[in-house]
């Protein structure tokens, strides 16, 4: 599998796991919380918060209201967390206990919401959606704060989130004041996200921004995410011009200084003017990647991919093969490409499994295009090619 | 053979990524030397010089991505250079022995060491007698580097004897050339004669352009599809291989012939002088180029018959891509001032593409660089013509355009045709990087380039672009690249050059 459509059950628990102060407890057999503490953890070794429910033989014959319990009360015990999640898994729903009942008469003292999330109900998008429209059902209707906003869409196990979200602080600049960030924030301030007056819904996310509006009445805008220098910009002027305000910063001077740096490979970005390369990854960055890499670096992509839609009916195997690309941009799924064609994997979408990211060095914004740009030229000097000479 | 072209672009980006310092200077002879040594499977080079030029030659200009990780070196120091360095040549040339045991060692003398040159060969010879390894030195021909007058007459070369069609191959780089020493070194120290085979050729894996070792594979199959065998890459093989390349009946060569015509004084190997791909664009010009190749073994007729075929398949097989151009009108901007005859002849005939305008872009302070006289100057825009008229094309011709006329120009056609990136603010989806960099040459690769250029245009013509308000202009990414120290750098080095060039 190289693609990262998944199932509802990832998407229900990125969203439930991005809650910095929730525990995650998977009501299903223990592959599904194998699989996705795997991939979320790989940047976030401290960060583990979830555990299983290990449904069993027994409990497929005798029904699983025992375990459920047990796993519960230790969740209760066992974690500090301002809300416990109990997603369910394919088993779980195959075997259709009553989790409401189960939970309510577990009795325990935490604040604890289902999602029920069976691989087998949907995709990866449709999960992360279902639970964000769970967290707004227990919002807390609230005034809005002036120029404040709410950014929809932004996970804590995508790769760079760290880094960008700093990245994109620093491009709205001081007037604009980040209300919250859904899911990848604390529980309280997901509660108090309609204290925002705007929600910045990123692509793939609209349904959750209809949504909020039709609950608070909080406008939204769609945006595209902030790779590239243009894409910095529209995101800026979406937002400011939402807000109908001014901005008393020039992003110019932001460009120049990006400009400025980029200038020490001017030769090696010239050079990617032509280069054919395959895009691969989430709706929310990559038709925004495919712009910066074509529209400001030249790059002719010759295979897209957008995970939230495009998978249907498509044989990317055989689109890849028979393009050009000599870089891949993707998850660490991507790598079998870029083994098999010996050809560079700029990672930047979820999973990344293969690589980590604590540090500051940001995809995302004005900053971002010149780590972008140096990873890209890194890749390509490093790469493995013709090592035993170059001819022959 | 893939039917798309990512080996090639492989080629193109991985081994020559990093070009620009050869704006502000050339590597040393050594460097030639090093490459053609560290090409060689099983051999080991030794400089014999100062620890630093040890240290740096391990980077290989011409292969940059690969370095010589077992490069050796005896680093001489003060007292060597004066009383001789053959203790330090002999302990370096044993311990390379023992501890990779190579099939040939080759010592590759430093500038300190071509001033007293005496103690090389006087070592090797007593260490040949005692060790199966091969022991090569390498002499240098001259001082330091190549004739500095060749890279102008190798341009004025290629613009005097274009002759409507194609070029002549007249030039030759002169003595100094470090690739040229090493290879003569093998010629005369380690080949040794063989029974020649027929229908068999040595390839020279050296100087075939940027992306040039998958044009080399390419040829290879070319050569395979008319039962050509290839004896050997050499230099890129085995010492044994090596030994025996005298096998071949031909050597395929670049610009460095004095090596090849060793090879044919010492063993009787004939060469063919391929230059470079420039001669040979197109599938016409890739059909001359084998038809050559087998007329020089002996085998003209059978080929022809062969190339025919498959040049008559191939442009079957681009007629729909042809007829698709015609939808859409073109110009062709290029400050490429000596490849536009061939660009024209190629955009016209092997593409089928209607140029519009064609716009030169000649920037005085290249032509200074490049030694090209006001005299050559004129000679090339009568090529320029020339190309038109033999290609048929009604383009019209624009000199030293400005930008606002190449603004002009780009208003007024679908696309634009360039070098490698426009340098006047055209917006991206207007603009199609020009093919001159990766140029196949074998059919079947020029075959795929030209669809993989229509699907670029379709690409380009369909709504995701055409809808694009905001295409960025690339220029303006690098609109302050016009760093002082940049271009002092730049200019001093243009200077000094030009003046060893001239020997003043």
């Amino acid at each position: 599998m190289s693609l990262c459509k998944s199932c509802k059950l990832f998407g229900a628990y990125r969203a439930a796991v991005s809650i910095t102060d929730s525990a995650v407890l998977i009501h299903s057999t223990i592959g599904c919380n194998w699989g996705t503490s795997t991939f979320h953890n790989t940047s976030k070794l401290m960060d583990i918060r979830q555990c299983s429910s290990v449904i069993y033989e027994e409990d497929i014959v005798y029904g699983g209201r025992r375990t459920l319990e047990k796993a519960l009360r230790e969740v209760c015990d066992n974690y500090d967390s301002s809300v416990v999640f109990v997603l369910t898994g394919c088993v779980a729903e195959i075997m259709e206990d009553d989790i409401e009942g189960i939970i309510r008469d577990t009795n325990c003292n935490k604040d604890i919401k289902i999602i029920k999330s069976a691989g087998f109900k949907g995709d990866m998008l449709s999960g992360m959606e279902d639970a964000m429209r769970l967290l707004a059902d227990n919002m807390k209707p609230a005034a809005p704060k002036k120029n404040s906003i709410n950014l929809i869409g932004l996970f804590s196990d995508d790769f760079k989130i760290d880094a960008d979200l700093k990245a994109v602080r620093k491009l709205l600049g001081r007037q604009i004041q980040i209300n919250c960030v859904m899911p990848y924030d604390s529980y309280e301030k997901i509660q108090e996200a309609p204290g925002a007056c705007l929600n910045v819904v990123f692509s793939g996310f609209e349904p959750v921004g209809a949504y909020m509006q039709e609950r608070f009445g909080t406008p939204y805008i769609v945006a595209e995410y902030p790779y590239g220098i243009g894409n910095s910009k529209k995101f800026c002027k979406a937002i400011y011009d939402a807000l109908n305000i001014k901005s008393h910063f020039s992003l110019d001077a932001l460009e120049r200084i990006t400009l400025e740096r980029l200038e020490h490979a001017f030769d090696y970005v010239k050079k990617f003017y032509g280069m054919p390369a395959a895009v691969v990854g989430d709706g929310v960055r990559a038709a925004s990647l495919k712009a910066f890499l074509e529209s400001e670096l030249g790059l002719n992509v010759e295979v897209f991919l957008n995970s939230f839609h495009d998978t249907k009916n498509r044989d990317f195997d055989k689109e890849i093969e028979l393009s050009n690309s000599i870089m891949i941009f993707g998850s660490s799924f991507e790598r079998g490409w870029a083994d098999r064609y010996n050809i560079p994997l700029i990672r930047y979408t979820y999973p990344v499994f293969d690589s980590i990211s604590i540090g500051n060095k940001n995809y995302a914004g004005f900053s971002g295009v010149i780590n972008l740009v140096e990873d890209m030229v890194n890749s390509i000097m490093t790469m493995e090619y013709r090592r035993s000479g170059m001819y022959g | 053979m893939d039917d798309n072209l990512r080996e090639y672009y492989k080629a193109l980006y991985f081994t020559d990524f990093n070009s620009s310092p050869h704006d502000y200077g050339y590597s040393g002879k050594l460097s030639g030397a090093m490459y053609a040594i560290g090409e060689i499977k099983d051999a080991v080079p030794i400089i014999h010089g100062s620890a630093g030029c040890g240290f740096h030659y391990k980077y290989v200009c011409r292969r940059g991505y690969l370095p010589a990780y077992n490069a050796q070196c005896t680093e001489l120091e003060e007292e060597d250079i004066i009383f001789g360095g053959e203790e330090k040549l002999r302990a370096a040339i044993i311990k390379t022995v023992e501890k990779y045991s190579p099939s040939m060692i080759a010592v590759i003398p430093a500038t300190s060491v071509d001033m007293t040159y005496a103690e090389v060969d006087s070592v090797i010879k007593s260490l040949s007698n005692t060790m199966s390894c091969k022991i090569i030195a390498v002499n240098s021909e001259k001082f330091s580097h190549v004739d500095k007058r060749n890279r102008g007459r190798a341009i004025e070369d290629s613009i005097k004897n274009w002759d409507g069609s194609c070029r002549k191959n007249t030039f030759e780089f002169s003595k100094g050339c470090g690739f040229s020493e090493a290879m003569t070194a093998i010629v005369e120290n380690l080949m040794t004669g063989q029974e020649p085979r027929e229908k068999s050729v040595n390839i020279c894996g050296f100087a075939w352009g940027a992306g040039g070792s998958a044009i080399v594979d390419g040829m290879a199959r070319e050569l395979k599809a008319l039962d050509i065998e290839v004896n050997a890459f050499i230099p890129n093989c085995t010492t044994q291989e090596l030994i025996t390349a005298p096998r071949a009946a031909l050597n395929i060569v670049t610009r460095r012939i004095p090596w090849a015509r060793r090879m044919k004084e010492l063993y009787g190997t004939e060469y063919f002088q391929a230059g470079t791909f420039e001669n040979y664009r197109g599938i016409s010009g890739i059909e001359r180029l084998y038809l050559e190749i087998s007329l020089a073994l002996g085998i003209g007729k059978p080929a022809s018959q062969s190339l025919v075929n498959r040049k008559n398949q191939i442009y079957r097989e681009l007629g729909e891509v042809r007829e698709y151009f015609d939808k859409f009108t073109f110009a062709l901007v290029s400050s490429d001032y000596r490849g536009l005859p061939y660009y024209i002849e190629e955009y016209e005939r092997e593409y089928g593409i209607r140029l519009k305008y064609v716009c030169v872009r000649m920037k005085e302070e290249d032509m200074v660089f490049d030694g090209i006289s006001k005299e050559t100057k004129e000679l090339l825009m009568k090529n320029i013509r020339l190309a038109l008229l033999n290609s048929g094309s009604k383009a019209q011709l624009l000199q030293e355009t400005t930008e606002e006329e190449l603004l002009a120009v780009s208003g007024a056609v679908d696309f634009v045709l360039g070098d490698q990136i426009p340098d006047f603010p055209v917006h991206a989806h207007k603009f199609l990087r020009g093919t001159g960099k990766v140029i196949p040459m074998d059919m079947a690769g020029y075959g795929n380039m030209i669809k993989g250029f229509a699907s670029i245009i379709r690409k380009k013509s369909g709504p995701d672009w055409q809808n694009r308000d905001e295409a960025f202009c690339l220029p303006e990414y690098y609109s302050g690249v016009e760093n002082l120290n940049l271009k002092g750098s730049r200019k001093m080095w243009e200077e000094l050059w030009l003046q060893r060039r001239y020997g003043t």
